[in-house]
């Protein structure tokens, strides 16, 4: 009996040995077949991110607007005012328009009669020079959306209002001029009128 | 003592005779269902709009794309180029001088994708970042189908749409930027 239950303690390791084996060989090709599987499940493919960055845009003054002088009104006249218009915009070439009773050039004598003796000095008159910075090719847009702060009482000064669009050159600059108008209204008390008018830019 | 002898001998060669009798076989199934391959197509790439480099600050657009293709920009910083710095710019201008005159651009377009693969299964997307370069940084690509990561008979189902965030570092030179990504799409 003892002999009996020895061969087959042998005879049942042998089978659970070769059952081993089995089984480590289907877990073999188990992991084989889910390997290429996952390959097989697995796809790629690239996609192009493409776009521009573009210059900033930035504005600097280079000379500011001057108006010079106006006379001003007497008694009940009408207000008083003079306007500087940019005629050649590549140039900055200007022209300079006094409305009537304006022009500091006729002024008033004791007598109520008007003389045509120049009294002021016009080379300080012109208008703004702005340069533009930014984006070669690129269109922008320019507006002046406030009026001058400083100005006061009865006073007043604005810019040309812009239209259309500008392009920056091969460089990625460009140079516009400012015209504008200074008015003065009746009993205005004489004095230096000076403020500060914002010029914007944006691409366009 | 002979006789108990022939008796266990008996006795051994009965017992391993009846452990003979207990094998047995017996033929299992196997079965098994081949799916179709996982692929992934580039229609088209995607494109983002212009984005302004500032001196002293990040700036980033964003392109969101819903599962229809439709996209929407948003910016970040001072990146708009329509509106930049300013509070009271105009916003963007489809009638843009910039656009007409064929520079700039201000629109999106979204990358489109398609997926094909077994009807009915779900898989799943990976889109890393990819290295920046020169300054610019594309992340957070995102991509959205009508199907929604399950696999559709219906061929507008399989279609993905995706955008991304480009970030361009303070003072990065401007200049035009093209990017790959590698998107990947594993059954799940």
């Amino acid at each position: 009996m003892e002999r009996f239950f020895f061969l087959f303690g042998l005879q049942s390791g042998g089978i659970l040995f070769k059952i081993k084996n089995h089984i480590h060989i289907i877990s073999t090709l188990c992991l084989l077949t889910t390997t290429q599987a996952f390959s097989a499940n697995t796809a790629s493919t690239t996609v192009s991110i493409a776009g521009q960055v573009i210059s900033d845009l930035s504005i600097n003054i280079n000379e500011d607007l001057r108006f010079g002088e106006i006379a001003a009104a007497e008694n009940s006249e009408a207000a008083t005012g003079v306007t500087i218009a940019v005629t050649d915009q590549s140039t900055g070439a200007f022209s300079i328009t006094y409305a009537s009773g304006s022009s500091p050039d006729v002024s008033a004598d004791s007598t109520g009669t008007e003389s045509t003796t120049a009294i002021t000095n016009r080379t300080a008159i012109g208008p703004g020079k702005v340069t533009v910075s930014g984006e070669s090719g690129y269109h922008y847009a320019a507006t002046a959306p406030t009026f001058a702060s400083g100005v006061v009482g009865g006073v007043s000064m604005r810019v040309d209002t812009f239209s259309g669009s500008r392009q920056l050159n091969n460089s990625g600059q460009d140079i516009f001029y400012v015209g504008g108008v200074f008015t003065a209204a009746n009993g205005v008390t004489p004095g230096i009128q000076a403020g500060t008018i914002e010029i914007v830019v944006t691409y366009d | 003592m002979k006789k108990l002898l022939l008796a266990s001998l008996v006795a051994a060669v009965a017992g391993y005779t009846a452990y003979a009798d207990n094998t047995d076989n017996a033929a299992m199934g196997v079965d098994g269902t081949i799916i179709a391959a996982l692929t992934i197509t580039n229609n088209n790439d995607l494109t983002v709009p212009d984005l302004v480099t500032d001196p002293d600050a990040a700036t980033s657009v964003a392109v969101a794309c819903t599962n229809a293709g439709v996209a929407s920009v948003t910016y970040s910083g001072n990146g708009n180029p329509y509106a930049h710095g300013i509070a009271a710019a105009p916003g963007l201008d489809v009638a843009s001088a910039n656009l007409l005159a064929g520079t700039g651009n201000e629109a999106a377009t979204c990358g489109k994708l398609t997926v094909t693969g077994q009807t009915g299964y779900a898989y799943a997307l990976t889109a890393p970042d990819p290295v920046a370069v020169s300054g610019v940084t594309v992340s957070g690509i995102a991509c959205a189908s009508v199907g929604n990561g399950t696999i559709s008979a219906t061929g507008t189902e399989n279609e993905l749409y995706c955008g991304a965030t480009v970030t361009s570092a303070a003072a990065t030179d401007a200049a035009a930027y093209d990017i790959a990504s590698t998107i990947t799409v594993t059954y799940d």
